[in-house]
């Protein structure tokens, strides 16, 4: 049999698989809370971190990011668990959204390399631009049958 | 064709054709031979079903073009191939070095084209490693800006501009013609190899690249990604191209035997029509005309001898590089070189029907009979390709459906999936180990015509010699003297006679004699020479009467033979051709000549013997004397009596016991079994049909060197295995980083597990740095390295082929090549 004709077939299964195992396995599907949290976060001149490097929501809200970029070359917001990963331009400012879905402490790290410096005489950089996300577990909202 | 692909979909449509018995296409020869059923299917039904497959058919009656049009088209594709990797490099150039430094180096990215030719001199504040290169290549970038910044700052102020103009987009329209004009063969390819069901190297490139590209570009224009994969899509086409163009100059074209054979053709002939002679082309003699052939001219077809005689250089078919001695009643074969005399000779075989023609055809045929040899890369990705597409799914099955991600972010862990997966590397592996390995060979005289030959070489089980000229030095020369008993003479000066007689002879030995007495001096004139044909010569010699004749000669002058009979009979045995030498009507001596082996042929055997290979030798002779030169050489198994026809037979009887056979030959004659044989080693010294069917070519004429090239190209088949592993290592280790897999093992919800963090507390700023890649995706940085870290190592590990030297080499034949240069 033709290998691709066999290729096909096996994804389709996958696929097949993933949606019976998501319709089936009883998982409970996340409720929206209806609310909005907006943050505005700064990327200051030559400081290599998020200002403010922590943000707490409840699971369920809807998360409003604005992010000021103050340098003059680019920044980048990546939030993995959440599909965000965005440039934020040189002196530029993002917007972005998304839904808390998953509680957690997720990162949100700077995902374009931007050099690194001396902050407050220790070395600072690239690596060190990160922050994080606190997503609360949703108890008290009831799972929609 | 444009693929090795290609072959297959021919071979696998046609074959279901109504009608159709068998169908082998051959890919490196561009031709196919098809069996069919006239009842059931047409030519020009089959014309026309390969037409609709996108094939032109070009049938061998039909095939008109010259030598010069196949020549140039040659060049073309090489031209093209050529022009094809510098605008890929061109193109490719800042986007990939832009990228890529910055990734690897951590530098900051600046975007906007008026932000970027402005930016500062960079200060220098890190003095570790890292901080240092990125000092270097930020003073670099720093460098490049500054000539558009003055070239821009003519038409508008650079620092207060009045539009921005971000760089993405230039790298986008740098890309996108690199991806789908110079990449398109790789699309084409790709279509083909899909049609026929195979996965092929090009199918992975086409994967992983477009994934690549069409992230980048839509990411790029709707949702602001913070890292296309430009770079990514741009190095891997530029380099598999750079790799491909090397290997199209390294290849010898398959074709071009058949046109060395076809050059070999007298172009006219004299024929005697009428009682007139006339000046025909070849194509129109016809069988039983009579064609005349003046000294120097090459003989037109094939015939009898019916006047005249002649000595005839029959080098080009036979390979024996004396000339034979022919007179009537005697065959002459075309193409064949008459020396001397001017003679005449029916035609019984012309046009298709000639030993050339004949010869053509088992090369053709034997060309279209090979089984291509699968290029490694391809025979990976047969089962890379559906591995990872299947694991790309998986991915993204897993992260949507189980692991909670939303749409987008799964769907880029499967994007970073396809796009890691496919090497830059990749392209490398194969052609920096064949052009070192290549250039190695020819630096000892040894040439490699493409990786086929290499392919082969170190997996030979049998080795196959032709005897003359290969083995052999092809002529005949003086070996043994024997004084006899009551001589009037002393050696040297019995030398000195014969060798001054044979002066007047036209027979091809009298040249070994002669040899043999200029080189212990001057010869002497000789006056009353006569010729008894077929028995001997006489003349006179500084006032002695000197005689040289075979034995139906020393019979007739009735010498007393049984006093030198057993050392006769022994030079007999060892297959020597023995004359006798009387001066002053005294038996003297008895002079033996043989063909001498070449230089060096007994210690190549041995070391052949040594390595565990069959050795084989192949001979027109009769037995005795193939069994006698084998002894020799210390050869084991001799096929003797082997007509030049039958050559190609012997070696496909070898193939047929499973072995596989590496041919060494020199002559037209050992064309159709170079071609026949699994490898064709051509001896240097032989015509260049040879040389052209050949995939390896001895210059030097040394037979060790078929030991060199054997051991070398084991060595540089490892090299690409190795390099292979590199290529693929480091990518294959990134695709479970791609999809995101680590993040079970360093993080839980979000949370950095507790090892991590001892990692990291206890790394200082390196510690920071894991840790961050330990909790993110697939980051461009790691791309990055894997992609330079794989390219590297491919490189370097195929530039160590360069120390490589034959153990069998000594200094002296290095010198000797480095003269010859």
């Amino acid at each position: 049999m033709n290998k691709y004709v066999t290729i096909l077939i096996v994804l389709v299964v996958i696929m097949g698989a993933g949606i019976a195992y998501k319709q089936f396995s009883g998982k409970e599907k996340v409720a929206l809370t209806g609310e909005t949290k907006e943050f505005t976060l700064y990327n200051r001149e030559n400081r290599w971190s998020f200002d403010p490097d922590t943000i707490t929501v409840n699971q369920g809200d809807k998360v409003k990011l604005t992010l000021i970029n103050e340098d003059d070359y680019d920044h980048g917001i990546a939030i993995d668990q959440f599909g965000v990963s965005q440039r934020i331009p040189a002196n530029g400012t993002i917007k972005l959204e998304f839904i808390a879905s998953t509680p957690g402490e997720w990162p949100y790290y700077c995902s374009v390399s931007c050099n690194s410096g001396i902050v407050e005489g220790k070395p600072r950089g690239h690596f060190d631009q990160i922050g994080k996300l606190y997503v609360k577990s949703q108890t008290t909202v009831t799972p929609t049958p | 064709m444009h693929c090795a692909s290609c072959s297959i979909l021919i071979d696998k449509l046609v074959g279901k054709q109504p009608g159709v018995t068998s169908v082998k296409t051959s890919y490196g020869a561009e031709k196919t031979s098809i069996e069919f059923d006239e009842s059931k299917i047409t030519l020009n039904e089959i014309d026309a079903f390969v037409n609709k497959l996108g094939y032109d058919v070009i049938r061998p009656e039909e095939e008109t073009n010259s030598i010069e049009e196949e020549e140039a088209k040659e060049a073309k594709i090489i031209l093209a191939a050529k022009k094809r990797v510098k605008w890929a490099f061109m193109l490719a150039a800042p986007i990939v070095l832009y990228y890529m430094l910055i990734h690897m180096f951590n530098l900051a990215h600046v975007h906007e084209f008026f932000d970027f030719v402005t930016i500062a001199m960079p200060a220098y504040v890190d003095n570790s490693i890292l901080g240092t290169i990125s000092y270097i290549i930020g003073v670099m970038f720093y460098l490049v800006a500054q000539p558009f910044k003055w070239i821009a700052s003519i038409f508008v102020d650079v620092h207060n501009p009045p539009f921005q103009l971000d760089l993405n987009y230039i790298y986008w329209i740098l890309s996108t013609p690199i991806q789908f004009v110079i990449g398109w063969p790789f699309y084409r390819n790709a279509f083909t190899a899909i049609r026929v069901g195979a996965a092929n190297m090009d199918v992975l490139v086409v994967l992983g690249t477009t994934a690549a590209y069409l992230y980048s570009m839509i990411g790029f224009l709707f949702f602001n990604i913070d890292h296309p994969f430009w770079e990514s899509s741009a190095a891997l086409l530029s380099f598999i191209l750079l790799g491909r163009y090397v290997e199209v100059l390294a290849k010898g074209k398959a074709s071009s035997a058949i046109k060395e054979l076809l050059k070999l053709e007298a172009k006219e002939a004299h024929i005697e029509r009428d009682g007139q002679e006339i000046t025909v082309p070849i194509d129109q003699i016809k069988e039983g005309d009579i064609v005349v052939v003046r000294p120097g001219e090459k003989i037109p077809v094939d015939g009898i001898i019916v006047e005249g005689k002649s000595h005839i250089d029959e080098k080009v078919v036979t390979g024996e590089s004396f000339p034979v001695s022919k007179t009537v009643n005697d065959e002459v074969i075309g193409a064949t070189i008459n020396q001397e005399g001017l003679f005449k000779f029916r035609a019984t075989k012309v046009g298709k029907n000639t030993l050339l023609y004949q010869i053509i055809r088992m090369v053709e045929e034997a060309q279209a009979q090979r089984a291509p040899i699968q290029n490694l890369v391809d025979k990976i990705s047969e089962y890379f390709v559906p591995a990872v597409v299947v694991l790309a799914v998986v991915t993204f099955a897993g992260w949507y459906f189980v692991g909670d991600l939303n749409l987008r972010a799964s769907l880029m862990r499967m994007i970073a999936v396809l796009v890691i997966s496919c090497p830059c590397a990749m392209g490398l592996a194969t052609p920096t180990a064949l052009v070192v390995g290549i250039g190695r060979a020819a630096k000892f005289g040894i040439i490699l015509k493409g990786g086929a030959a290499l392919e082969t070489a170190y997996r030979l089980t049998t080795i196959v010699f032709d005897k003359t000229g290969t083995l052999t030095i092809g002529k005949p020369a003086v070996t043994d003297v024997v004084m006899l008993p009551h001589a009037p003479v002393d050696e040297g000066r019995a030398i000195y006679l014969a060798a001054s007689v044979e002066q007047g002879s036209e027979h091809p030995l009298s040249r070994a004699i002669i040899e043999r007495g200029k080189q212990q001096g001057h010869l002497g004139q000789v006056v009353d020479f006569q010729a008894i044909s077929g028995m001997g010569i006489f003349g006179k010699v500084d006032g002695q009467e000197v005689e040289i004749g075979n034995s139906a000669y020393a019979e007739k002058i009735h010498v007393e033979t049984s006093f030198y009979k057993t050392d006769l009979e022994r030079l007999q045995n060892e297959a020597k051709t023995v004359v006798f030498l009387f001066v002053d009507k005294k038996p003297t001596a008895l002079i033996a000549m043989a063909d001498t082996l070449k230089p060096f042929a007994k210690e190549a055997i041995a070391e052949l013997k040594k390595m565990g290979k069959e050795i084989v030798m192949m001979t027109g002779d009769n037995q005795r004397t193939g069994d006698a030169i084998a002894k020799m050489v210390g050869i084991d198994r001799v096929f003797a009596e082997v007509l030049p026809q039958n050559k190609a037979e012997q070696v496909k009887i070898l193939q047929a016991e499973g072995k596989i056979v590496g041919m060494v030959g020199d002559g037209i004659n050992d064309s159709p079994a170079l071609a026949q044989a699994d490898l064709g080693i051509a001896v240097g010294s032989g015509t260049d049909v040879a040389i052209e069917t050949g995939e390896i070519i001895l210059v030097k004429d040394d037979l060790r060197d078929v030991v060199t090239a054997i051991q070398l190209s084991s060595k540089t088949i490892k090299k690409v295995w190795q390099n292979l592993f590199w290529a693929f290592f480091y990518n294959v280790v990134a695709i479970p980083v791609a999809a995101g897999g680590h993040l079970f093992f360093t993080q839980s919800a979000g949370v950095a597990l507790p090892w991590i963090q001892n990692v990291r507390d206890s790394l200082g700023h390196a510690g920071q740095i894991f840790f961050n890649l330990s909790q993110a995706t697939l980051r461009p940085e790691i791309a990055g390295f894997a992609m330079a870290f794989s390219s590297v190592s491919v490189v370097l590990n195929s530039m160590s082929l360069k120390s490589y030297v034959p153990p069998m080499e000594k200094t002296e034949d290095e010198t000797e090549v480095k003269e010859k240069k």
